[in-house]
């Protein structure tokens, strides 16, 4: 009883702060999430929904980063697989892949499958910092930049333009 | 070029020959000539006789006219010219020299002018004119006769010289033969000689030497070199002896290797008639396959003497041990006797013993019984225990179940929290206000999460907990019934000793009996074991000669190996 208590308290003096994101002028709203132990980060904007995670359809001949494809409010939308996609090599401990996260905008529209969506939260541009030359990651293209605490930050926009996307064309 | 020997005594023979040819031929025409001179001569001599017989025959006429006259009566004979022996002669002469013929038709003037005389003469005395036939004998006949006799003097004097000349030229011949003769004999010897220096280097002086060679190839030196050539039958023979020197030389090559050990070797046979080498051939091949058993029989031999010695000695070392474990069973039996005697006396006291045993033993009995009643009411209660805990574990999952729904639930109210947020994103200036709300939800979710996971680790102590009551508890349960096993064969065990003590007893009284009895054996075991002591020493003793010449064989067999190694033996026989 005393621990809930002590949560409790601890939840009144969060609420009672002040926002520290709306201080932000210059920001830009990223959602975090997490595949295996690494912690990406993605605009706010692309991302249209989370969605808890269920097993695709599976495609024949297609890459093998597209997972499947499965059914949403009346669409087919693709389920991408974005450790193959990025090229992020294979880790031992297979952890289980809890959420969907779903890209969109006017073009493009696709899941993409994660370990755990952790947060939305507002940092100014000036923490991303742009990729230098000669990183080691194939598509270092599709990375906007990393944040000091060694979160890497997806560009959004060009993964949904991508043309390695668009499968049947 | 290629002389023989037959062509060098015939060439010899045909020069000699022609020698005697080419003289003979010479004197033959020296004979001739003589011959000739000598007809000559004789004609001479004829011509010469009738001359001398017609001048005495003449003569004879003469004093025949002269008696005539003297006598007054006609002379006997015929006094005309053709009547005349000469004149017949001469008529019928062949002469043989032209000259001859000439120089006596000199003597045809006066001869005619003789007989015309004579011829007067007689018609005068027909006529018995005696006186007139007186003065032309006196006058005209000495006359004529004169003339005939002047005539045939130069004639006689002609012959006589022709003769003369014939005799010196018989003699000059005569001469000429004799050197010839003299130059035959000279010429034929001189040839002998050479002929026979020529033959003795060619022919008798190659064959001495090679005489010399086969003499002492004869007594078995073949260690010779025949140094000249030729190309005769000499040297032919000289080439077989090379041939037969090399061939000798080559046999007693392979013999002497052969006697060196080295049985290695190839014998190349000559032909098809080679005997020594055939024979040689064939002696190499058994000796060689002789050798080769010989050799694998040593071998086998060298390894079963060593076999035996082995063997030996450890027959030896046994018949030691076995010598002195005979000595230490003859002790042994001395001690056993001793002890069956003391445990004679035992048997008797153990028979009383077991007795007594068999009262406590029943006693012990009774007391187990008591002891696995108190174990079954243990039983009872642990098996209680047991199933109570297994109850407490089912609903301790089952409130795990319950907290893994309350994260869920956590998780999904997270994500909900997420899209409320990115909504109010979407929502823009508008959607601040949501978006707090957003992270308040956030902040419950996350809150509930570590509640149950809380739950969830105080359940994991309770589960681990219980899981070693029902251990525990198992193990209790198992002990218990480990215990009543052993009670039941504890009494078991009580109730076998009883009936194992009786049987004792029993045995107790029989086994004192016994004891005397294998007293009684044992003095004879006793007896029997000296002899097969003594037995084991004479063995001992045998064994140790048999060992010896078996040390011996190994040593021979040995050396056997050593002298068989000397040999090679040939490839195709190993």
């Amino acid at each position: 009883m005393n621990n809930v208590r002590n949560t409790l308290r601890q939840r009144a003096i969060k609420a009672a702060k002040k926002l520290e994101n709306t201080e932000i002028i210059d920001g830009i709203e990223l959602i975090y999430f997490r595949i295996e132990s690494e912690t990406y980060a993605i605009e706010a904007g692309v991302v249209s929904e989370v969605h808890k995670y269920k097993e695709p359809t599976p495609v024949p001949f297609t890459p093998a980063y597209i997972q499947g494809v499965f059914h949403m409010r009346g669409n087919f939308v693709s389920l991408v697989n974005l450790k193959i996609f990025l090229g992020i090599p294979e880790q031992n401990e297979k952890v289980a892949t809890l959420c969907i996260l779903f890209l969109s905008d006017e073009n493009m529209e696709f899941g993409v499958a994660v370990d755990e969506v952790i947060e939305q939260k507002r940092v100014s541009k000036k923490e991303i910092q742009t990729l230098t030359a000669g990183f080691d990651l194939p598509r270092a293209d599709l990375i906007l930049g990393v944040m000091e605490n060694g979160v890497i930050v997806l560009d959004g926009k060009k993964l949904l333009a991508d043309p390695t996307m668009i499968v049947h064309k | 070029m290629r002389f023989s020997i037959g062509n060098k005594i015939f060439s010899a023979f045909g020069l000699v020959f022609g020698a005697f040819i080419i003289f003979g031929v010479l004197m033959y025409m020296k004979a001739e000539e003589m011959r000739e001179t000598s007809i000559e001569r004789i004609q001479l001599s004829t011509l010469k006789t009738q001359l001398q017989k017609m001048l005495i025959l003449h003569y004879s006429r003469l004093n025949e006219m002269d008696n005539a006259i003297h006598n007054k009566a006609l002379p006997s004979f015929l006094a005309a010219y053709d009547e005349c022996p000469f004149t017949k002669w001469k008529n019928t002469h062949k002469f043989v020299e032209r000259s001859m013929q000439a120089e006596f038709d000199k003597l045809d003037v006066p001869h005619k002018e003789l007989h015309a005389r004579f011829e007067e003469m007689v018609s005068l005395l027909k006529t018995k004119e005696f006186e007139k036939a007186r003065e032309v004998y006196q006058t005209t006949i000495n006359k004529s006769f004169k003339e005939l006799v002047t005539a045939y003097a130069p004639l006689y004097e002609d012959i006589n010289k022709e003769h003369s000349e014939l005799i010196d030229e018989r003699d000059f011949l005569l001469d000429e033969m004799k050197t010839l003769l003299l130059l035959a004999l000279v010429v034929t010897l001189a040839l002998i000689v050479i002929f026979y220096l020529w033959l003795k280097r060619s022919v008798i002086s190659p064959i001495s030497q090679i005489t010399g060679i086969a003499q002492k190839i004869s007594t078995g030196d073949a260690q010779q070199s025949i140094v000249f050539s030729a190309q005769d039958e000499i040297g032919d023979l000289a080439n077989a002896f090379r041939k037969l020197i090399n061939y000798m030389s080559e046999l007693s090559d392979v013999a002497h290797k052969i006697g060196e050990g080295n049985l290695n070797v190839n014998v190349v046979k000559r032909s098809e008639n080679d005997i020594l080498g055939k024979a040689l051939d064939n002696m190499l091949a058994n000796i060689n396959a002789i050798m080769f058993e010989l050799k694998h029989s040593v071998l086998s031999l060298n390894s079963a003497a060593s076999e035996i010695l082995a063997t030996t000695t450890q027959v030896s070392a046994s018949a030691s041990q076995t010598s002195s474990a005979v000595a230490q069973t003859s002790s042994s039996i001395e001690q056993i006797k001793q002890t069956a005697k003391s445990s004679s006396a035992k048997a008797v006291q153990t028979s009383e013993s077991t007795s007594k045993a068999m009262e406590i033993a029943k006693s012990g009995t009774q007391g187990l019984v008591e002891n696995m009643q108190g174990l079954a009411q243990i039983k009872e209660k642990m098996d209680l225990i047991a199933s109570n805990i297994i109850l407490l574990s089912q609903q301790s999952q089952q409130i795990g179940e319950i907290t893994s729904t309350v994260e869920d639930i956590a998780n999904q109210s997270n994500m909900l929290a997420v899209n409320a947020s990115i909504e109010a994103v979407k929502a823009g200036e508008q959607g601040k206000g949501f978006s707090v709300v957003a992270i308040e939800l956030k902040n419950l979710s996350e809150q509930s999460k570590q509640g149950a996971k809380q739950v969830q680790k105080i359940l994991a102590d309770i589960q681990k907990v219980t899981g070693t009551l029902v251990m525990v508890a198992e193990q209790g349960a198992k002990a218990v019934e480990s215990g009543v096993k052993q009670a039941q064969n504890a009494k078991t065990s009580m109730d076998q000793l009883n009936a194992t003590v009786q049987s004792a007893a029993n045995a107790g009284k029989q086994i004192a009996a016994s004891y005397e009895q294998e007293l009684a054996g044992m003095d004879q075991i006793s007896g029997a074991m000296s002899s097969v002591k003594e037995a084991t020493m004479q063995n001992l003793s045998s064994i140790k000669q048999v060992e010896e010449s078996a040390h011996d064989l190994n040593a021979l067999s040995q050396k056997l190996k050593e002298v068989m190694e000397h040999y090679t033996i040939a490839e195709n026989q190993r």
